[in-house]
């Protein structure tokens, strides 16, 4: 019975649409064809399109990485004044859904930005500078995005690796380069391919940057949009296809090699000593560099805050925006127009959440308890949305199920609901993991039945974990821009759907209202996924 | 001969290739405290882990009370257990830890707050009911463990390694509180350990497993005193073992008698024979000399109180009194 609820949603939610799509792209027009796929390689623009996106996926990766490992090194190994803060904030951009970030990078570093405005008119320049667009733009603001995945993995590595074990490398007359290049960096090899391949889906899947901010940039995750708004089914498929498979190869690719190195330490670990920076002229010097850090990081978040008191339609041609205003917020709490959008991401994403925490326990409570080809298949069809970019799912699930759920308000939601699959039951698994497998036979030696021992043992143990697990999906629900885009109706038309509709008619300070709205609301959310993986609840000191 | 609490016949656990326990015969009577006693590896947990139900045996039965139990679940079976790490519920506190298998019993609150106190007080831990469990040291948190597992009045109770988790000082305390416990409440016991002391202060009997299977089951002074095998003789305690024309002469090194090389007038006994001290260790109250008598290497290990300490290269009298020894039938081995 259990099974037959977790195999209906995997098959009805993650099968059928994806088997859909492929089998759909060689279906171009009712008979067996190959030739959608002959039409997107013969022209340039197809061409270009997925050459771009492996071309910037991987510049983000390099970008990505420079920035992220050197900080990561920094705070692993020196200790500074304002290094707990400074390393709090390095997280900072994660409280930015992908389509703010965007808009705030827009808003400081375009055209007409803020930044770019003011070192023309300090430097006497004749354009303004940086005024990013095209591939540069969309890459600076992956960098700025993603790098945060090279950091924390890089910062858990280094967290993980055992201090002795630079030390021994030092008694055996290691120079600080080799122990850097044969014994940490090696150590460090699956942490920073775990870090390449999200960051390297992550960017394959982006979708705001490219749409927004590309300026006429070829990318697949936009081209599948733009071919499904001008009726070209056939070679949306195509492209969902082509995208979803070049994810999936690299995917597999860096997969293998982790697998060829991996290792375990053997023996109890000695932390590694931070050197402090005492000489004053270093702190100065470190005090200087943090602040800029700092300042670089979070001028998106104060960006989008400024803009959000902007009178709409006022800011033209100034250095900066003229006229302030809190009409923007009472306008968005007040009318109810502008309301709805907020209400309908806190309900989509609040029920997404809901079922996948529901799901996620029942489908973990039976998987780890069942062995064989059957665990293996839905193990497999539960990390494929998590392999797929969202715009892949997005449509997948808007085609297959074209003749019943698309174009109800219901659609969005179940979209949600199989995205967040994978991270919620991982979140679940993980929190099982840290359960003592003795505790459930300790119960059952104590009387308890199979439903005794998970109402009162298991489910108490495990639920912390997975609640901040969901939670963490509720915060991808809610921020959600490129599945919501796809498949939203005017209805239940998200915070994000809404943030654009306003930047299309140069609504920026009403836009920014709402981008300021979803931030809090993540920064909520994020805290209250702090809180209730509360201490003291782990599982037994050993 | 009186009937068996708990009987295991041919019991045989594979793990794919691994057999972790091979054709154990073993009974344990009502109230008594058996000790499974042997290396790591060599399928301790995995007996106890069957007599609890929470592993099916491949063959072999288990009977309780000469009802066939082998098949019965876990929670059915009333069997309390002692986990090597305890596994204490983190989220419960002390007073609830112990509840639980009272709660799964459906008892009425009254009748649960008077067992677990009862419980409580048994392990010496009156007034910790409400404390969490992480607040507990590892002492206390086995004796919780403990409680929780006898506050079910269990038909057996199941010790694994009870005491391998704690500090050396404890565990001679805590070793006399659990026997107190087991014989307050003449329960059937079976524990489990690697440490040859703890069997042997504990068990009334004591059966030695190696490789999964069962070497000898027997009153702690016939396992130590009479191993049937080499490998019990050597796990038991250090052992001398020579070549006899039936088997191996078998005698422990307190039993080696070592005496001034000048008393040997005293014509004591024809056994008595010359060797030489090869190696002299200083251990206390104790020491231990190694000898050399005629190309066969003893061990022989005494109180010095007052006696003068031998040293390497002195000539000394041995003397191995015969009622002492025990031949070992040369097995298979
Ligand atoms: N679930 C299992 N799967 C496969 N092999 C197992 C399993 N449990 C135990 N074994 C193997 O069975 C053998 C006996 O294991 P067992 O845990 O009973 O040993 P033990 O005597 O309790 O050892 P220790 O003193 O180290 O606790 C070992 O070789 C072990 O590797
Ligand atoms: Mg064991």
């Amino acid at each position: 019975m259990i099974a037959l609820i977790i195999f209906i949603v995997l098959i009805v939610g993650v099968l059928y649409p994806n088997a859909y799509t492929f089998i759909g792209s060689f279906f171009p027009d009712g008979g067996f064809s190959a030739g959608a796929y002959v039409r997107f390689f013969s022209t340039p623009s197809g061409r270009e399109a997925l050459t771009n996106s492996i071309t910037i996926s991987f510049a983000t990766v390099i970008l990505s990485a420079a920035i992220g490992v050197p900080l990561a090194f920094v705070f692993h190994r020196f200790d500074f004044p304002g290094r707990r803060v400074l390393r709090a904030i390095a997280s900072a951009p994660v409280l930015l859904p992908p389509l703010v970030g965007v808009i705030s990078f827009l808003f400081l570093y375009g055209e007409s930005g803020i930044v770019s405005r003011t070192i023309q008119n300090t430097l006497g320049l004749a354009e303004p500078w940086p005024n990013l667009r095209g591939i540069w733009a969309i890459l600076i603001v992956h960098a700025y995005t993603m790098y945060v995945y090279f950091f924390m993995f890089t910062s858990a590595g280094l967290e993980r690796l055992d201090g002795a074990m630079e030390e021994a490398a030092e008694t055996l007359g290691a120079s600080w380069i080799a122990k850097l290049t044969r014994v940490t960096l090696p150590l460090l090899v699956p942490s920073m391919v775990g870090a390449a391949l999200v960051t390297f889906m992550s960017s394959m899947a982006s979708f705001s940057a490219p749409y927004i901010f590309g300026g006429g940039v070829r990318v697949l995750s936009v081209e599948i949009f733009n071919s499904k708004l001008n009726g070209n089914t056939p070679m949306a498929l195509v492209e969902t296809v082509l995208l979803a498979s070049s994810s999936l190869a690299v995917l597999f690719l860096l997969r293998w090699y982790e697998g060829r190195h991996k290792y375990s330490s053997v023996g109890k670990g000695v932390a590694a000593q931070r050197v402090p920076i005492t000489s004053g002229l270093a702190k100065a010097v470190a005090g200087v560099i943090g602040a800029g850090v700092v300042l670089l990081l979070i001028l998106p978040h104060l960006m989008v805050l400024l803009m959000s008191f902007v009178k709409d339609g006022t800011w033209t041609t100034q250095l900066l925006p003229p006229v302030y205003t809190s009409e923007n917020y009472l306008k968005v709490f007040t009318d109810p127009t502008f309301l709805e959008p907020i209400q309908n991401s806190l309900w989509m994403a609040g029920v997404a959440t809901g079922a996948n925490l529901a799901w996620g326990l029942m489908a973990t409570v039976w998987l780890r308890r069942t062995r064989g080809p059957l665990r293996r298949f839905a193990d497999i069809l539960i990390v494929i949305p998590w392999a797929l970019p969202g715009t892949v799912v997005a449509l997948a699930m808007l085609e297959s199920f074209s003749r019943v759920l698309a174009g109800t308000v219901a659609l969005l939601p179940i979209v949600y609901f199989v995205r967040n699959i994978p991270l919620v039951v991982r979140a679940i698994d993980a929190s099982f993991a840290q359960m003592d497998p003795a505790v459930e036979e300790a119960a059952a030696t104590l009387g308890a039945g199979t439903m005794y021992t998970i109402r009162r043992v298991v489910l108490p143990l495990v639920l912390p974990g997975a609640l901040a697990g969901s939670l963490l999906a509720f915060i991808t629900a809610l921020g959600d821009f490129v599945s919501s885009i796809i498949v939203y109706v005017y209805s239940n038309r998200p915070i994000s759907i809404e943030i654009l509709s306003q930047l299309r008619i140069s609504n920026l300070g009403t836009a920014s209202a709402y981008a300021v709205l979803l931030v809090v609301l993540i920064a909520i959310t994020l805290l209250a996924a702090e809180r209730v993986r509360a201490p003291g609840r782990d599982p037994l000191v050993q | 001969m009186p009937v068996p609490h708990l009987e295991l016949s041919h019991l045989t656990k594979q793990f794919g290739t691994v057999r972790a326990v091979h054709d154990l015969n073993l009974h344990v009577d009502r109230g008594e405290v058996l000790s499974i006693l042997g290396p790591s590896g060599c399928g301790k947990t995995t007996t106890l882990r069957m007599i609890a139900g929470l592993e099916i045996p491949t063959s072999g039965s288990i009977l309780a009370n000469q009802r066939d139990i082998t098949r019965l679940p876990a929670r059915q079976r009333n069997i309390g257990m002692v986990f090597q790490n305890y596994a204490l519920f983190p989220h419960l506190d002390v007073f609830e830890n112990i509840a639980f298998g009272l709660r799964t019993r459906k008892l009425a609150q009254p009748a649960v707050e008077a067992r677990v106190a009862k419980a409580l007080k048994s392990v010496r831990l009156e007034g910790f009911g409400r404390r969490s469990v992480h607040q507990l040291s590892g002492g206390q948190q086995q004796r919780v463990a403990l409680a929780r597992a006898l506050a079910i009045e269990p038909e057996v109770l199941l010790l694994d390694e009870p005491l391998s988790n704690l500090d050396p000082s404890l565990r001679e305390d805590l070793r006399d509180q659990i026997r107190d416990v087991v014989r307050e409440f003449q329960v059937t016991t079976v524990f489990v350990t690697h440490d040859q002391q703890e069997a042997l202060s504990l068990a009334d009997r004591i059966a030695v497993m190696q490789a999964g299977v069962c070497r000898q089951v027997g009153k702690p002074g016939e396992v130590y005193n009479k191993p049937s095998d080499a490998f019990v003789a050597r796990f038991m305690g250090k052992a001398n073992l020579m070549p006899a024309e039936n088997g191996l002469l078998f005698v422990r090194p307190e039993n080696v008698l070592v005496r001034e090389a000048r008393e040997a007038s005293g014509g004591t006994s024809d056994r008595a024979f010359s060797a030489t001290v090869t190696k002299t260790v200083f251990e206390g109250a104790m020491v231990t000399y190694t000898l050399d008598g005629n190309g066969t290497t003893l061990t022989a290990r005494h109180f010095h109180s007052g006696k003068r300490v031998f040293q390497p290269g002195e000539t000394v009298q041995v003397e191995i009194p015969p009622d002492q020894t025990h031949v070992i039938p040369i097995s298979e081995e």
